[in-house]
């Protein structure tokens, strides 16, 4: 993110310099790397869904060959069904699987 | 008069309270169960595990990623994760792979080869920096390229050492000879080490004759 805006280039770089820190890890085999956030939940929650969707999207190109795990964690406010289903679907259409945390 | 019934109402409600409230606290108990047990499972998790919240902000740090990104969940709780990204990296890097290797037919500069011939002497000071003083039984060696630079990286898993402590004696001054050698070709030396944690030593060196500034420049930093 720069300026509350999605950062394509930004965000490469992060997943680049992670990618070199995971492939560096000499005492761990095959290691793997789950990242556990909710980067894009803001960017819902003010409505700037395209920006949203955005950077799932980014983030899936960028690690989709590697091996990790990005788990998305979207608040359901997010979401009003009511108000705008098109977001929820569009959202999980981004995620390999869904599920409802609790 | 009062009837019997009445009269024990305020103990039933009493009596009523009393289960509801320790209804919470089991509940309250089995929540605190639950997340000790997820805490474990986060913690022995083979894979590295990062939880950052809505700002990128780390909020916990398995011990599978401390081991990767060597540093300790207490050093990095709270901070940004993109401190794991190098500041000369902004803005110029991309995604790069393990074992990635100049293609033979790329054209090659004089200053490149300069680069690349300090990357070699550099690899070899690296891994016998490692067999002679590590004790680790592995050495991991990758070379990396992106579009502006060439980074040799040399890991090991031994046991590690404090920089200045080590810069004071005479395996220092081997560091700083290295650092030299890197700065002529406008290069970088960066070194992340400590106690029980081994060693990384990474050499970097632009694939373009001059830095930015037109300032040869090189530095060595302690990641930890």
């Amino acid at each position: 993110m720069r300026d509350g805006r999605p950062d394509p280039q930004r965000l490469a770089e992060s997943v680049a310099a992670l990618e070199r820190l995971r492939l560096e890890a000499a005492d761990i085999r095959d290691p793997r790397l789950t990242l556990i956030g909710e980067i894009a939940v803001p960017l819902l929650v003010d409505g700037h869904v395209q920006e949203a969707l955005e950077i799932e999207r980014e983030w899936n190109s960028l690690t989709g060959a590697l091996p990790w795990l990005g788990v998305c964690c979207y608040p359901m406010s997010c979401f009003d069904e009511r108000t705008a289903p098109q977001p929820f679907h569009e959202v999980c259409a981004e995620h390999g699987f869904v599920s409802h945390a609790f | 008069m009062v009837s019997s019934a009445t009269r024990f109402e305020p103990l039933a409600a009493a009596l009523q309270h009393f289960d509801e409230f320790m209804t919470i606290r089991e509940l309250e108990q089995q929540l605190l169960e639950d997340r000790l047990r997820l805490a474990a499972i986060l913690q022995t998790s083979t894979d590295a595990i990062v939880v950052i919240d809505d700002r990128g902000v780390i909020q916990s740090f398995n011990g599978a990623a401390e081991r990767m990104f060597r540093c300790s969940e207490h050093d990095v709780l709270g901070t940004d994760l993109e401190r794991f990204v190098p500041e000369r990296s902004l803005g110029r890097t991309e995604p790069v792979s393990s074992g990635s290797v100049l293609h033979p037919d790329e054209r090659v500069d004089a200053a490149m080869e300069g680069g690349l011939a300090t990357v070699g002497e550099f690899l070899q000071e690296a891994l016998q920096n490692a067999v002679k003083h590590s004790g680790s039984h592995r050495v991991d060696v990758s070379l990396q390229r992106s579009a502006i630079d060439v980074a040799l990286t040399v890991r090991d898993s031994g046991i590690g050492f404090q920089l200045d402590e080590v810069l004071k004696g005479r395996r220092g001054l081997r560091l700083v000879s290295m650092k030299e050698r890197l700065k002529l070709v406008v290069g970088e030396l960066t070194i992340d080490s400590r106690p029980q944690y081994g060693t990384t030593i990474r050499a970097c060196v632009p694939l373009t004759a001059a830095s930015p500034s037109g300032v040869p420049h090189a530095s060595i930093t302690s990641l930890t």
